[in-house]
């Protein structure tokens, strides 16, 4: 292994990840590791959304319901019976999953574009359902005003950190484990299922790919996914409501990440945060305040542009440049078998 | 031995009859040749004998297992496949990966579903283009595609619908040499729709014949070409005479 490191093709993801492994020390502007976090978040998130919009190719636009689950969970432990954040993330995770599981039975009957409408349905129906309640029976959903964590200064052991250094690892780990996770199953016989699914049902089953078992399987772990992020961001932000974390523009921005990055790949879902985390705080900052909304504007135009000239996102064109690259640093692993590309 | 048998098969669609009280016997190893003009019935047949379509009345039996209530993936468990009249490539997808989901019906392992897939695209002649999206290959291409897929799966019973209409003389050459393989050399049974009377004469152990949904005559190539209702089914009835003569 060591010696391997001399070739490019190992060094240079040895040298993004000591990178992304020490930025905390190289960066002192705790603004600047605010972007990163929300730059691994996303990746993150967005990722979590690749396992059943890009590798089985339904595409869900109401994913924020997901992430409202497992934030609603944890915090609603946390702060009505004092149960860690990271066991209710687990239990948020897992009640998403079976939410994900539920959902898609109706749901996955139905194909194209009134699948992804009837997703934008569920997440628009649980929005507004916990926006409207105060509570059902003992669970305190608060509605529309939304929930206060309460901040307990430096405990670990209940999620919360009074350095942003500490919630980047947490990100950056967080965002390892999806990608190792989409690693695997893109790599597994459920990931070429999924790709003959999002390609062509029909032909798909008649190959002994039972569709629909494998469609609630890949929603469940998504769903599970997106719940742990909620958890995340729930213990950053300390305070989440139903129009920040549930909305339909937050779904959306997902969904817009892995499209724009290149939907069904491992790493695509990480270029597209790359390019859209800094520009959404970019516009939040210049446009933000007089002209709210002119960030999804921007969002728009760009999924406008890559639709029309790379349909399949920027991860085939970052593909080729990288593949060049480590051609021209003479990496022996990549001359050697030139034209069968990695797909990344 | 009796492979696939289907008892009285009808289907109506609203109040047209489309398949009417079929019966269709196929012997395990054979090749049988469904044949009939346009609008006979034929892939509607076919489409409830690998289990597309639920039929409104009759059974379909697989090695003496009625299945016609089955989903599709199960027939394919039970080593049924098919490939489709209008192809259906997994187009965003490499050849390889293709038939690797083939492969994955008997194996979970992405090394050993690999090497299944290599094996069987070579078989089909598409070794060298292994690295293509299948979208970019010609309709020859992708119907070997289809091939290779459904045989990655190991089937007994192989279900072709009309795999080499479309394509040129020489390219029609060249799935016959696959199918009579796939029939003789792999011992796969095969029941197939087809337009193209050269393949369907040359590979057929038997004929089905089918017109106006019903089955109008059975038996080996000759027999078939001689029967004065085929031919009347075929060519109308002012032929008939002159056909025979």
């Amino acid at each position: 292994m060591l010696r391997r490191l001399r070739y490019p093709s190992y060094f240079l993801p040895f040298l993004f990840l000591l990178i992304l492994g020490l930025l905390p020390f190289i960066i002192n502007n705790e603004y600047i590791l605010q972007v990163f976090i929300m730059f691994l978040f996303n990746a993150y998130l967005a990722s979590g959304w690749n396992i059943i919009s890009g590798f089985a190719g339904q595409l869900s636009l109401g994913h924020a319901a997901f992430v409202g689950i497992g934030a609603y969970t944890s915090t609603i432990l946390f702060v009505q019976w004092g149960i860690s954040p990271w066991i209710g993330m687990i239990f948020g995770g897992v009640i998403a999953a079976i939410f994900g599981w539920l959902i898609g039975y109706p749901v996955f009957k139905l194909r194209g574009p009134y699948y992804a409408l009837a997703t934008i349905a569920y997440g628009e129906i649980i929005r507004i359902f916990i926006q409207n309640t105060k509570a059902v029976g003992p669970i305190e959903l608060k509605g529309a005003e939304g929930i206060l964590i309460p901040f307990k200064g430096s405990s670990p052991a209940l999620f919360q950190f009074e350095t942003k250094a500490a919630y980047y690892y947490v990100a950056l780990a967080m965002f390892l484990l999806v990608l190792l996770l989409s690693y695997k199953i893109k790599n597994s016989k459920m990931g070429y299922y999924l790709s003959a699914i999002g390609n062509d049902q029909d032909a798909a089953e008649s190959l002994g790919v039972n569709t629909s078992k494998m469609k609630l399987t890949a929603s469940a772990i998504s769903a599970f996914v997106m719940a742990l992020g909620g958890t995340f961001y729930a213990q950053f932000l300390l305070y989440i409501n139903p129009q920040g974390v549930l909305s339909g523009d937050f779904s959306t921005e997902i969904a817009v990440i892995g499209i724009i990055g290149g939907e069904g790949t491992v790493f695509g879902p990480v270029l597209g945060s790359l390019i859209l985390t800094p520009l959404s705080e970019l516009t939040r900052i210049y446009l933000g305040g007089r002209f709210a909304g002119v960030h999804l504007l921007a969002y728009g135009l760009i999924l406008m542009a890559v639709v029309t000239h790379i349909p399949h996102g920027v991860i085939g064109t970052f593909s080729k440049l990288y593949h060049r690259i480590l051609l021209k640093l003479g990496d022996p692993v990549v001359s050697a078998k030139t034209g069968a590309g990695k797909t990344l | 031995m009796i492979i696939l048998e289907a008892k009285k098969l009808t289907k109506s669609f609203g109040g047209l009859m489309a398949v009417a009280d079929v019966s269709v016997t196929v012997n395990s190893g054979e090749l049988v040749g469904l044949i009939g003009p346009n609008g006979a019935g034929k892939t509607t047949l076919f489409n409830m004998l690998s289990g597309y379509y639920k039929p409104t009345t009759g059974e379909v039996y697989f090695r003496g297992q009625d299945i016609t209530k089955l989903k599709v993936f199960e027939t394919s468990d039970l080593g049924i496949a098919r490939t489709f009249q209008i192809v259906k490539p997994f187009g965003k997808m490499t050849v390889l990966d293709n038939v690797m989901v083939g492969a994955f019906a008997k194996t979970g392992h992405k090394k050993e579903a690999r090497d299944k897939a290599l094996e069987v695209l070579d078989f089909v002649g598409l070794f060298n283009a292994k690295d293509n999206l299948a979208e970019s290959m010609t309709l020859g291409g992708k119907k070997r595609i289809e091939l290779a897929r459904a045989l990655a799966t190991e089937p007994e019973l192989l279900l072709l619908d009309e795999v080499v209409a479309g394509l040129n003389p020489s390219e029609v050459k060249g799935v016959i040499e696959i199918i009579r393989k796939i029939c003789k050399d792999k011992r796969v049974t095969i029941v197939m729709v087809e337009h193209v009377m050269q393949a369907i004469m040359a590979l057929s152990d038997r004929i089905i014949v089918m017109n106006s949904g019903r089955k109008i005559a059975e038996g080996t190539p000759e027999e078939v070409a001689n029967n004065p209702e085929v031919i009347q089914a075929y060519l109308g009835r002012g032929m008939t005479k002159s056909a025979r003569g």
